[in-house]
């Protein structure tokens, strides 16, 4: 199993290695940069993780950083520690999505439960990201009639309207329907349901 | 009373009158005259009078009436003749000589001009004034003769004493005439008895007369100013009571066209054989003394006045340090009296420790003209005053001196230490200021290393609470801790030198690492605004004699606003460069930045208070940057980059290699 990790970005080398070792003291594995521009050039890493950022840092400050993370579509929760507490900073730092907001000299009850949280996030973001990639693994290896029959399905139809809409017999539509349902691993409609919507499935919409 | 005295009388009387040396005419034919009547009186002898001359081995002076021979006359001047003559009036009594003749008296002639002439009898009668023998009457007989009456040659001797000693006055007054001509005087006389006036002709033209008029007491009265004429009637009536007076009048005269001069009479009263008192005396006009004196007299009244009323102490001092004088404010401030305080000594007015300071300044007003200093007097009861002392060097009675004032400095003292405190208040204000508005900046300062410390801290508790401690590990946390709590420390030392309130010590400093402290202090300011500084500090600059809180102060605020002056513009343009660097004695920082640069008239108006670009902020910053330079006798300026932006430069004093 990957084990959680987290990066520590900060310009202050003492900051910087107090942290890791806090951390690593915690059971963590660190990653420190001293700028958000090394940070950018990190190693991929699979399993969860999260990013300890100072706010002001030379060159790429914290946020920054952050936003141009956010326009890439980085999952990496974020937390912020700033030297002091600017009620500003910590506000659009909340609204753009970072875990917390973090003050200077920071107690490591404080941090290490915003980090708990931020990778048990990263935690959950990675499975679903998983979850979705199966599901749309199972909708891959439907047929283009399975798929349609599905979608009329999750519509709400009975298999005699389906078989109506589609011009095929209603027998037929009975076997899609089965298959779909063995293909996609859903036990009950309301499951069926809620895995096609998960990756963007719509319902078909009868004609009036 | 018999014919005889009467005829004496008589002829006494006349040779009064006529033989007076205060007369017009030659006194020369006056004493000949006077000898004929003598010898007329003597039943035709011939008189000749023989004067002592009034200094050393000069011959006699002879007076004959007429009617000598050459002969004799030249035999009568022969020095042999006059050898014995001399000798004759040394025995100091009236001498007969029977038989005489040239050989008789020393002198060989032929034909021999005494029996020539028939002359067989001579007295010599020494002639008195004062117990001396001045002169003599050299009476010669005819024929043989039976002795003259005692009685007669007594007479003879009187009348004789009378017209040489009248010959005596005027060939004194005479002498005097010239000398006193020459001093520009005039000479009068007064016979008191009958009021004869006698005038030289410059005394005659003082008094507004032409020098060939015949002037009397009356009419020299009648120029005298009415006021002062009692004062000379006066003078005259107590010189006649009392011969022998002095007499000393001024007074005024007040001439024909109507000027007024002042006129300095000086005399003294004495009597001849004879004769009634006489006062002679020199005139002198003194209208212009008198005026320079009156004028000297009311400018020594005004310095008087205008001395006395200085409210600051004035005094002149003999180069020795010897008080001669000083006004009447000097007594008053210093508690001495005026007697104390004649040729009083410089040094007594100073302490001990002042004493070398003051001798310094003391040589300097005799070697360059003038100097100045700030002492403290020491008063009569002790107590010490601030004072500003002047002095300059005068030459008085051809001797160097120095004058001077003092000028009580209490007040302007007591002023300067209020302004000072004021000063300082608002220095202290200012910096406080300045540090406020980088609050959040310092604050993240001061926050870097203690989350870095508390970090560590927790780390190492974490390692230890394990079962497998890693010892090398904790011990590398605690060496953090303690570098982080160092650092944090002088985060706060910093600071708290930089709100340091009070006086500023001058100390040997080092301009670098004053640089490197304050660019340390605004570590967090300068990555917040984006700013890359470029420092290049001079290798080996010499220090800087200043207070380390007053120029840390002067160069945080050149930083700060560089750093605002450069918000915005695009981040790549900014710039902050600083750098140190020695020149002419002076050592340099330069501050540049990017910014907009300042317009041509703020150059140096951005150092006045209250002038300001900014929006926030008094815009004191840079005019007390100023004064803090000033203090420490630097130099602070600003100047347009070629390019872009400005550049402020201080300029400070290097202090000499070896005083370090």
């Amino acid at each position: 199993m990957t084990k959680n990790r987290v990066y520590v970005v900060d310009d202050d080398p003492s900051v910087r290695k107090g942290l890791a070792r806090l951390l690593r003291s915690g059971g963590y594995e660190v990653e420190a940069f001293e700028s958000a521009a090394a940070f950018l050039q990190r190693d991929d890493y699979a399993g969860p993780a999260c990013i300890l950022l100072d706010l002001c840092m030379p060159a790429l400050n914290g946020r920054e950083l952050h936003m141009q993370l956010r326009d890439a579509g980085s999952t990496l929760p974020i937390i912020f520690l700033s030297g002091h507490a600017e009620l500003g900073d910590g506000v659009r730092a909340m609204k753009d999505g970072a875990v917390d907001f973090l003050v200077k000299p920071v107690d490591e009850e404080v941090l290490l439960s915003a980090i708990r949280t931020a990778l048990a996030r990263h935690g959950e973001a990675l499975a679903e990201a998983r979850e979705t990639r199966a599901i749309e693994c199972n909708v891959g290896s439907l047929t283009e009639r399975e798929l349609e029959t599905a979608r009329w399905v999750i519509a709400g139809l009975r298999n005699k309207q389906i078989a109506a809409e589609l011009g095929i017999a209603e027998k037929t539509v009975k076997i899609h329907r089965a298959r779909v349902m063995q293909k996609m691993g859903a036990t009950s409609l309301p499951g069926l349901v809620r895995l096609l919507e998960r990756v963007g499935i719509r319902p078909m919409i009868p004609k009036p | 009373m018999n014919d005889r005295n009467i005829e004496f009388e008589s002829l006494l009387m006349a040779l009064s009158r006529s033989g007076s040396p205060l007369r017009e005419y030659p006194v020369q034919e006056d004493a000949v005259g006077a000898l004929e009547l003598i010898g007329s009186f003597l039943d035709g002898a011939f008189v000749v009078m023989v004067l002592k001359p009034e200094t050393g081995n000069d011959p006699l002076r002879m007076f004959a009436g007429s009617g000598l021979s050459p002969g004799l006359a030249s035999a009568l001047e022969s020095d042999a003749v006059q050898r014995s003559i001399a000798a004759q009036l040394d025995l100091r009594e009236t001498v007969r000589l029977q038989e005489v003749s040239a050989a008789s008296l020393g002198a060989s002639m032929d034909p021999d001009p005494f029996s020539a002439m028939d002359i067989g009898t001579i007295y010599i009668i020494p002639l008195w004034n004062g117990g001396e023998v001045f002169g003599g009457l050299i009476c010669a007989f005819r024929g043989s003769l039976s002795e003259v009456p005692a009685e007669d040659l007594r007479r003879a001797q009187c009348l004789g004493e009378l017209v040489g000693y009248r010959r005596v006055q005027a060939e004194r007054i005479d002498r005097l005439s010239e000398a006193v001509e020459a001093a520009e005087a005039g000479l009068w006389a007064l016979e008191l008895g009958s009021m004869t006036y006698w005038a030289t002709d410059t005394a005659k033209q003082m008094h507004g007369f032409a020098a060939d008029q015949l002037v009397n007491l009356n009419m020299v009265l009648s120029r005298v100013h009415p006021d002062d004429r009692g004062l000379i009637e006066e003078a005259n009536l107590s010189a006649a009571r009392a011969p022998g007076t002095e007499l000393r009048l001024e007074y005024r005269v007040v001439q024909p066209d109507g000027n007024v001069r002042w006129m300095l009479a000086r005399g003294r009263s004495d009597t001849g054989p004879g004769n009634p008192a006489r006062v002679t005396g020199i005139v002198t006009d003194i209208t212009d003394r008198r005026a320079a004196e009156n004028e000297l007299r009311d400018a020594r009244a005004l310095t008087d006045a205008v001395f006395d009323s200085v409210p600051g102490l004035i005094y002149l001092y003999t180069q020795d340090g010897r008080l001669v004088r000083w006004n009447r404010q000097h007594e008053v401030v210093s508690g001495y009296t005026a007697a104390e305080l004649d040729q009083f000594p410089a040094r007594k007015w100073f302490g001990e420790d002042e004493i070398s300071r003051m001798t310094s300044e003391w040589r300097r007003v005799f070697e360059q003209g003038r100097a100045s200093a700030e002492l403290l007097l020491k008063k009569k009861d002790g107590t010490l005053v601030p004072y500003l002392f002047t002095g300059v060097r005068v030459e008085v009675d051809g001797h160097p001196h120095m004058v001077g004032i003092g000028i009580d400095i209490t007040e302007q003292k007591l002023a300067e230490s209020s302004v000072a405190a004021l000063r300082n208040e608002l220095s202290h204000v200012t910096r406080v200021t300045a540090l406020g508005e980088l609050a959040s900046a310092l604050a993240h300062e001061l926050s870097q290393p203690l989350a870095a410390i508390l970090s560590n801290a927790q780390a190492a508790r974490r390692l230890l609470g394990t079962g497998r401690t890693d010892l090398a590990e904790v011990e590398e946390a605690l060496t953090d801790i303690a570098r982080d709590g160092k650092r944090a420390g002088e985060i706060v030392h910093g600071l708290r030198a930089m709100m340091a309130k009070g006086e500023a010590k001058r100390r040997k400093l080092d301009i670098n690492a004053l640089v490197q402290s304050v660019l340390a202090l605004l570590n967090s300011e300068i990555i917040a605004a984006k700013v890359t500084p470029v420092v290049h500090l001079g290798a080996g600059l010499p220090k800087v004699d200043a207070g380390q809180t007053e120029m840390q102060h002067v160069l945080l605020n050149l930083i700060v606003n560089a750093i605002d002056a450069q918000r915005d513009i695009p981040e790549a343009d900014r710039m902050l460069h600083i750098d140190t660097f020695v020149d002419t004695g002076f050592v340099n920082v330069a501050v540049r930045d990017a910014g907009s640069g300042i317009r041509g008239e703020d150059l140096t108006k951005v150092f006045e208070p209250f002038y300001t670009t900014k929006t926030s902020g008094l815009g004191m910053g840079l005019s007390i940057c100023r004064r803090m330079v000033d203090t420490y006798d630097g130099r602070i300026w600003a100047e347009n980059n070629k390019e872009r932006g400005a550049t402020f430069r201080i300029a400070l004093p290097a202090v000499r290699s070896g005083t370090t």
